[in-house]
């Protein structure tokens, strides 16, 4: 009889599984088909025999030794802004790295199209150990997978530490800053408490699997080898959504949080998708032969389930679960097999439930380890050798003696290095005609692309903020309110007046370097002008067509806070309302209070037209003028 | 024109008819004692004033800048002369893209700025482009509450025991919110003409679009120059 090999993953909108069971000759067909980079197959295979990250003599514990980055996309127009939300972490990695630090933005930044290769060489940096003089160990990613693609991170995540950050405000960039920053200038201060939750699902071989061969042992081999932490396991009945929830925020929410299982996985395009993709199935789910049809959120924890009072500063999380962490646009597994997908997501994007734990506004995580794409159970089990835990064991140990995240997760990008020098010299031999035992095959593939696939969301550098053994620490705090001001207040570059100066051989060098962008940057400003006039056009155009009337409306509200949250119950009285047409009719109705017309309220009403007028016909003159001179300049 | 705290605005849509979106624009927080509220805002109309009348001075210098053409790059300690003579350097590094092809420094030192630039144009848009949300809160609770709405229709919520002093208070914010919503469309607007003014005398064909962000730059620093000159008010603002 043959073995089967199964994979995390539900399918949400059908209930089934992401992908079938199936044996490795199943599999190891559908592999053969894979192409071979040999580029990075020899990088692979010179890290798997030096063990690189930084160069020797380096402590990668020390960023002013190691260096600290980040890398924005060269096009992404929000940078600016982005870099000013971020600045309070900028700053305090500034100053740990001193002359290491690097921001790598405009056309120092990643440019379509770049590999890992291209961008290094950019920056004076080759294959091989890091050399932090060149580009630091520690490479922050700020933007979204589609922008700077989960490949390129991947490749560069071989030898130097590298996180992802991507949020849709500039409030939650901020409130991560914050976060980071808070904790690493000693004010956060955890128990040393963690947690290993797994789901165990009767009838369901992959979760029984991830229960027995990695939670259960995980959580009692941390538990002999820390002996100042407290460890605590929920495997089984425990592994409930309202046992996750809790330990993702509850008052006493544990500093480290490890948890397995079904990550949910949902067709390209369902409603579901962007915001749910990822989350964990909990124990609430009764299996594959009990529940038939979607699953429903009850059995789920997603974001959405975060509290906004939820206790998270300072802590990290691990998920083994599909799509844990992202999710990429094109399946490249699923190609290969017959009836799959070849694009799974309409863009690929970071799952919401790292992202709303990192930049909850009451003070976030500082990262997230997880998955992109699916997680395999090959993992944690190796043919013939049974239980294979060491690399997840070595990274918990690192993290939990606070080491950093970037430095903990090496073991993986050795495993990865490891298993794909010797998986693509395989698929190299298959090419010429040699006869390759399928499950070897099958289990290098599926423990490649998951070793590849872990990845760090949040800042590389980060480490667990520990009481020390025995202290009692004090309650964790909350971060303060962060305040966004939209406008970009840059410092002023000013030259002295008549210096004309000539460019350097560096600056020329660096002119045609930028040649391409800059013509690009403006290209996309011209765009950008032409885009905004023809909305504002357009709009002053519709406005003109329904400016026959202005309405002013005066309610009153017990208890207006409320109103606002939302809360229900809240009763709201139109007291006053005046219409003004524009051939003068007024149509005015009056409060009244106790059979007569509430003059005080009245004379606020009555001011509030006024300022409606007067506000209106403001309003329109300068957009006007403002679409005129748009105009006006693209006509030049 | 950094007047009040601005929160996070919805994307833009322009669309007349849109229902309001719940996240406020602006926010005006007060202290409870109503002497210091209405002096907080009797200070920001102020400066609001102040603003206006830089606003005013930033134009001129960008017209003047233009009636003058080409200045010499004297030695001077004069910060807004530094401010023009580096605007002057901008145009040449246009005239010399626009006629040569050719890249020089002074472009590549305008790179920063038109990120700021397209950050501010999309703040406008942001800000312009959906209802306008003021609340006003005084004492931790908040009194009053307006929308208004991308045609100028005004929504106004009141908690229905505030009193006739707080009204007023909300009114003021009301004002002074949607004048400071306005002069922001007023900068972009100087800028816009300011550029266009400029390439048209350098006579650089689609140069326009390049001197943009060398314009708002020019602007900005212009207006942060002259804020440094306001009055000490009694009640400091965020600037």
């Amino acid at each position: 009889m043959e073995e089967y090999l199964y994979f995390n993953g539900i399918n949400g909108a059908s209930g089934d599984y992401e992908l079938p069971p199936m044996t490795p000759r199943q599999l190891a067909a559908a592999i053969a088909g894979e192409e071979v980079d040999r580029g990075l197959l020899n990088e692979l295979q010179q890290r798997r025999l030096a063990h690189w990250a930084v160069k020797g003599g380096v402590d990668p514990g020390d960023l002013a030794q190691a260096g600290w980055g980040v890398i924005f996309a060269a096009k992404d127009e929000r940078v600016q802004a982005i870099r000013e939300a971020l600045s309070e972490l900028l700053a305090l990695r500034q100053q740990q790295a001193g002359e290491r630090y690097r921001e790598y933005s405009g056309a120092d930044g990643y440019r379509p199209g770049d590999s890992k290769n291209s961008f290094l060489a950019r920056h004076g940096a080759g294959p091989g150990p890091v050399d932090p003089d060149l580009v630091p160990y520690y490479l922050l990613i700020v933007g979204d997978p589609e922008t700077i693609p989960y490949r390129f991170q991947n490749q560069l995540d071989v030898q130097y530490a590298v996180g992802r950050i991507c949020f849709d405000t500039l409030e939650e960039y901020a409130c991560y800053a914050r976060s980071v920053v808070e904790a690493e200038t000693g004010r956060v201060a955890l128990p040393r408490r963690a947690a290993f939750f797994g789901v165990r699902t009767p009838g369901d071989r992959a979760t029984e699997l991830s229960a027995d061969h990695m939670v259960k042992p995980l959580a009692q081999k941390m538990s002999a080898a820390q002996p100042d932490w407290q460890v605590q396991s929920w495997v089984g009945e425990s592994a409930t959504k309202g046992r996750l929830n809790s330990l993702l925020g509850g008052e006493n929410a544990p500093a480290l949080v490890y948890a397995a299982g079904h990550g949910m996985g949902f067709p390209n395009g369902d409603r579901r998708q962007l915001p749910h993709q990822g989350a964990i199935l909990c124990q609430d789910w009764p299996g594959p032969e009990r529940h038939r049809g979607p699953i429903p959120e009850d059995f789920y924890l997603s974001a959405d389930d975060i509290a906004g009072d939820a206790h998270l500063l300072g802590s990290m999380a691990f998920f083994f679960a599909c799509y844990g962490a992202g999710t990429p646009r094109l399946d490249e597994f699923a190609r290969r097999i017959p009836g799959g997908r070849a694009e799974i997501a309409p863009y690929a994007f970071v799952s919401r439930l790292p992202r709303r734990l990192l930049a909850h506004p009451r003070g976030g995580m500082l990262a997230v380890i997880g998955h992109v794409e699916r997680a395999w159970s090959y993992s944690f089990l190796w043919e013939r050798a049974g239980e294979q835990l060491t690399v997840f064991e070595s990274t918990l140990r690192r993290l939990m003696a606070g080491a950093t995240v970037g430095w903990a997760v090496e073991y993986f990008n050795d495993r990865y290095a490891e298993i794909a020098s010797d998986l693509t010299v395989l698929i190299e031999e298959m090419e010429f005609g040699a006869k390759v035992d399928e499950l070897t095959l099958a289990g290098l593939w599926t423990a490649n692309n998951d070793a590849r696939a872990y990845v760090i969301i949040g800042d590389p550098a980060v480490r667990l903020p520990l009481a020390s053994p025995g202290e009692e620490p004090p309650p964790r705090p909350e971060i303060a309110h962060v305040p966004v001001l939209s406008i970009p207040e840059g410092e002023a570059q000013v030259a002295s007046p008549g210096e004309a100066r000539v460019a350097s051989p560096a600056e020329a060098a660096e002119m045609v370097e930028v040649a391409f962008g800059l013509r690009d940057e403006w290209e996309s400003l011209g765009n950008s002008i032409k885009k905004f006039t023809s909305q504002l056009a357009t709009a002053l155009g519709q406005a003109a067509e329904q400016i026959a009337t202005l309405e002013v409306k005066t309610y009153s509200v017990d208890d207006l806070d409320a109103m606002v949250k939302d809360t229900a119950g809240q009763a709201r009285r139109l007291r006053a309302y005046t219409r003004v047409d524009f051939d003068g009719d007024m149509e005015v109705y009056v409060p009244e209070r106790s059979g007569e017309v509430d003059q005080v309220l009245w004379r606020i009403h009555a001011d509030m037209v006024r300022e409606a007028q007067a506000n209106r016909a403001q309003f329109f003159r300068t957009m006007a003028e403002l679409a005129a001179g748009l105009l006006k300049s693209l006509k030049l | 024109m950094g007047v009040w705290q601005i929160e996070a605005a919805p994307v833009a849509s322009f669309a007349a008819g849109e229902g309001g979106a719940t996240t406020p624009a602006w926010h005006v927080v007060l202290p409870e004692t109503l002497a210091e509220a209405q002096a907080i805002l009797a200070d920001r109309a102020s400066c609001f004033q102040f603003a206006l009348a830089d606003l005013e001075r930033v134009k001129g210098e960008l017209e003047s800048l233009v009636a003058e053409g080409e200045i010499a790059y004297a030695a001077t300690s004069d910060k807004l002369s530094v401010y023009r003579a580096e605007l002057l350097k901008a145009v040449h590094a246009a005239q010399a893209y626009s006629f040569e092809q050719r890249l020089s420094v002074g472009l590549l030192e305008d790179r920063q700025s038109y990120a700021q630039w397209v950050a501010f144009v999309e703040q406008v848009e942001k800000l312009v482009g959906s209802y306008a949300h003021v609340e006003t809160v005084r004492g931790g609770r908040m009194i009053g509450r307006t929308a208004v709405s991308w045609m100028g229709d005004f929504d106004t919520w009141w908690r229905s025991t505030a009193t006739v002093e707080e009204r007023d208070l909300h009114q003021q914010a009301v004002h002074l919110a949607l004048e400071s919503r306005t002069a922001l469309v007023r900068v972009a607007t100087i800028v816009v003409a300011g550029a266009f003014e400029i390439a048209a005398k350098a006579s650089i064909p689609g140069a326009q679009v390049l001197l943009l962000p060398a314009v708002w730059r020019f602007v900005r620093d212009v207006l942060a120059e002259l804020r440094k000159s306001w009055p000490q008010l009694q009640h400091g603002l965020q600037a």
